[in-house]
């Protein structure tokens, strides 16, 4: 599982430069190089598009090019769509919707066709919207998501609204074709009328990768607009040509964002930005209670047909639902029969960590290394790096403004992205306690 | 001392006795390994078994990867136990590359004076990817109100720690290895084998002094915090296991964007007090996230009793559960079932993790059960229909809970 087990001894096989294979591995060099040298053709076929990109390349010591280190640029960015997040949880105390029902519709009309994103619109969606919904997931495991395609001007549902990431990833590969049309009014009318049946609690959501300029629509869009602000579907659109002025309507009157992709990383960095739960306005979902339950492993020599695929399975493989017993093959899910919520507590507990956010960190550069010293030594305290870098020209660091442990900005992202602990505040008793 | 050998599997035995008459055939493997092995504390009486254990995976491993072109004979002595100690090691261990290793196993005095720190900037400079190079960091509790009343005094537990610490840089001289302490009111870093120094077996000595110094420096300084924060008097009051999972993570990081060289991390947390309640998010964070960059924590329990939350972290991210039953062979357990790096242990019988119990607990009575009702707004979990969420305070819609949760929405 953890890449070790299955390369099948990779470490004795990677040193083995018998002289046999020498020439083999020649050989393979020389590929190597043709294809870097192709990567590079790439890059000079981009500085049409991007003006000025050779100044984002250097020399190296061996006359290499290679791009500048940007660390600390992607740090400042990093660090105002972190404050910008938080901003927004302070400003107003406003919940987080942990419990969220979101349909992606993906634009699969002519326009998804086009060449400007390698190797077309659709292709980059595709990808990214993968690595959106495992995101997704990751951050929200007690959500649900569903896809719907628009194509020839009609919507067409690729999957029910559901739990399991594999099971949307598959439909969604397997059905890319761009025809036709779009149309948002179709797209909206379809999810509402889904959406409309979701429990009270859950936050519901839509987001558009929306690739065309134009909206072939049967009606009037703006009644359907209506209805969604009426049963309070919050509808994000991510565009990837240029900004249209009903997309940005649509968004404003639901409560949603409208943004306009730049490139492909872009588009990833935008999409990605719906992953965590966004701050939910109190009337959007009413507050319940929700009936889980927390089903065990079956026993070992139970015997039964699991509901989820209808295949024989010993109960040690799959969960045995406390209400009907009948057996599951994953969590968390639905159960087929009685319809409870099944769930175990680390699901529970993955989802903590956006009620509980850590703050965000001060920026302090280190004008004062003697303050410095006595605080622990010029070290990042998560990692023991030291702050002095000789090759890099700052030395700019975070402190936490709780526990005022100096952070290195490697950890300040990390601590951020993925822990979700301040490891100063957390190797101290805080006297409340 | 009395061994316990329940830790121990089968193959492992076998091991011991075979590989022990091997180094009688080749001494000369043995001495370069067992140079760097610092003197055993007067503390404890040295374990003799377990290091020769060690010892023998070690050199097990060097003869099986460097084979010299006329194979010696694999194994002296008993050939049918040894062949079937070989049996289950053949498929992996026994696939050896045509020519010896250059990097690993380079001229005698590079690895010799390598392995006492366990690479360091000899590791930076070598472009590496291998599956037998570990990063362990290894979390000690230091827990004062544990250890006064502990069955293993605090220095005979140490002199084993530092044993296995030794053993796992005598594996493989690219190991690195870092020790973490938590205490009551703090955590700090102890020891780290990228910093020592990398120049023979005088300054092996020294550098596990001065580990012991830190350590001894750092349980003072945690009783000062402890003395001077009023609140912290309760005598059963947990470690900080918490911080010391997030350090080891923010230094796991730190070695995957540094090198040029990937290593297997892995976490070994020796536990001794019970579970801090009011640390499970920030555990469960930690967890998340080493499940995610895909490091396993291990865990050996050194108290009387198990920790649910690291039950719950070896669960989750695939690592070894084990609470040793007796605890003055303490160091054979980490031999046997902590050493090994990643790649190998899945060729060990290493001990299996029961299966652990997801249920929750709701927060009303505390009550671990099989279904309940969940806050939308915060999840808190009540065994209950509540009118009014306890921990948020949001008031909850008269709709049945039980009609809304029925799945409507079914085509």
């Amino acid at each position: 599982m953890y890449g070790v087990g299955v390369g099948g001894g990779g470490g004795f096989n990677a040193p083995s430069t018998a002289s046999g294979r020498r020439r083999n591995q020649e050989d393979e060099e020389e590929e190597e190089e043709e294809a870097g040298e192709g990567r590079v053709l790439e890059a000079w076929e981009r500085a049409y598009a991007d003006d000025r990109s050779w100044e984002a390349l250097q020399e190296d010591d061996s006359g290499l090019l290679r791009p500048i280190d940007t660390k600390t640029l992607v740090h400042a960015q990093y660090r105002r769509r972190l404050l910008l997040r938080s901003a927004a949880t302070a400003a107003a105390r406003i919940q987080k919707g942990l419990i969220r029902y979101l349909y992606i519709v993906i634009d699969l009309s002519r326009a998804a066709s086009e060449m400007d994103y390698r190797p077309s619109r659709m292709a980059v969606v595709a990808k990214h919207a993968e690595a959106f919904i495992r995101e997704f997931f990751d951050q929200n495991p007690l959500s649900h998501v569903g896809i719907v395609t628009i194509k020839d001007g009609i919507c067409h549902r690729l999957t029910e609204i559901g739990g399991s990431p594999e099971s949307q990833i598959k439909a969604l590969m397997g059905k890319l074709e761009c025809s036709g049309d779009s149309s948002l009014q179709n797209a909206l009318e379809l999810v509402h009328g889904y959406l409309d049946q979701v429990p009270s609690y859950g936050h519901k959501e839509v987001l558009i990768l929306y690739s065309a300029l134009n909206t072939c629509d049967p009606g009037d869009i703006m009644e359907t607009i209506e209805k969604c602000k009426k049963s309070k579907i919050r509808c994000s659109i991510i565009g990837l040509a240029a900004e249209i002025f009903i997309c940005k309507h649509i968004c404003e009157e639901t409560g949603g964002s409208y943004t306009i992709a730049l490139d492909e990383s872009h588009f990833k960095e935008l999409l990605l930005e719906h992953a965590p739960p966004s701050p939910a306005i109190a009337e959007y979902a009413a507050a319940n209670l929700i009936k889980m339950g927390f089903p065990q492993r079956g026993a070992e020599d139970l015997i039964s047909i699991c509901s989820c695929h209808k295949k024989i399975k010993s109960g040690a493989e799959g969960y045995i639902c406390p209400r009907c017993k009948v057996n599951v093959c994953e969590l968390p899910t639905e159960c087929r029969t009685c319809g409870l919520t099944l769930v175990s507590s680390p699901h529970l507990a993955r989802s903590y960590h956006h009620l509980f956010p850590v703050q965000p960190f001060d920026e302090v550069s280190s004008i004062y290394p003697n303050k410095l010293g006595q605080k622990g030594g010029q070290k990042c305290y998560g990692c023991q790096q030291s702050f002095i870098n000789p090759d890099s020209q700052s030395s700019i660091h975070v402190r936490c403004p709780k526990c005022n442990q100096h952070f290195c900005l490697d950890c300040d992202i990390y601590i951020h992205e993925s822990l979700h602990n301040c490891p100063g505040c957390e190797s101290q008793r805080s006297s409340s306690s | 001392m009395p061994l316990d050998s329940s830790g121990l599997t089968c193959a492992g035995r076998r091991l011991t006795s075979q590989v022990a008459n091997e180094t009688e055939h080749h001494p000369s493997h043995l001495y370069r390994w067992l140079t760097p092995t610092p003197r055993p504390r007067p503390t404890a009486p040295p374990p003799n078994r377990c290091l020769r254990f060690v010892h023998a995976l070690a050199v097990l491993r060097r003869l099986v990867a460097s084979r010299p072109p006329p194979p010696p004979p694999p194994y002296g002595g008993d050939r049918s136990a040894a062949a079937a100690a070989a049996a289950r090691l053949e498929p992996s261990w026994l696939v050896a590359p045509p020519e010896p290793d250059q990097r690993t196993h380079g001229s005698p005095s590079a690895s010799a004076s390598a392995s006492a720190a366990g690479g360091g900037e000899t590791a930076m400079t070598s472009k590496v990817y291998s599956d037998d190079v570990s990063l362990a960091v290894v979390v000690v509790d230091t827990n004062p109100f544990f250890w006064a009343s502990a069955a293993l005094p605090f220095a005979d537990f140490f002199a084993h720690l530092i044993h296995y610490v030794n053993s796992l840089l005598l594996l493989n001289h690219l190991n690195h290895v870092v020790v973490i302490a938590t205490g009551v009111s703090s955590c700090t870093y102890i020891f780290d084998s990228s910093d020592a120094s990398a120049s023979g077996a005088a300054d092996v000595a020294a550098t596990f002094a001065k580990a012991s110094r830190k350590i001894e420096e750092f349980i003072a300084q945690d009783a000062r915090c402890t003395a001077s924060n009023g609140s912290v008097a309760d005598s059963n009051s947990a470690s900080l296991l918490s911080g010391a999972l997030s350090l080891a993570l923010c230094y796991i990081q730190r070695v995957f964007r540094s090198g040029t060289r990937h290593p297997q991390p892995r976490i070994l947390c020796l536990q001794g007090s019970p579970d801090g309640p009011e640390q499970y998010v920030a555990v469960m964070n930690s967890i998340f996230s080493a499940q995610r960059s895909m490091v396993p924590i291990d865990s050996c329990i050194v108290g009387a009793q198990d920790s649910a939350f690291l039950q719950q972290a070896s669960y989750i991210t695939s690592g070894v559960y084990l609470k040793p039953q007796e605890l003055s062979g303490l160091f054979q357990y980490l031999a046997a079932v902590f050493a090994t790096d990643l790649h190998s242990r899945t060729f060990l019988r290493l001990p299996k993790t029961l299966g652990v119990d997801f249920r929750a607990s709701c927060f009303c009575h505390k009550k671990t059960i099989d279904m309940g009702y969940v806050c939308s707004v915060c999840l808190s979990i009540f065994c209950k229909y509540h009118k009014k969420c306890s921990t948020c305070g949001s008031e909850f819609n008269r709709v049945m809970p039980d009609l809304n949760s029925m799945p409507d929405q079914r085509q």
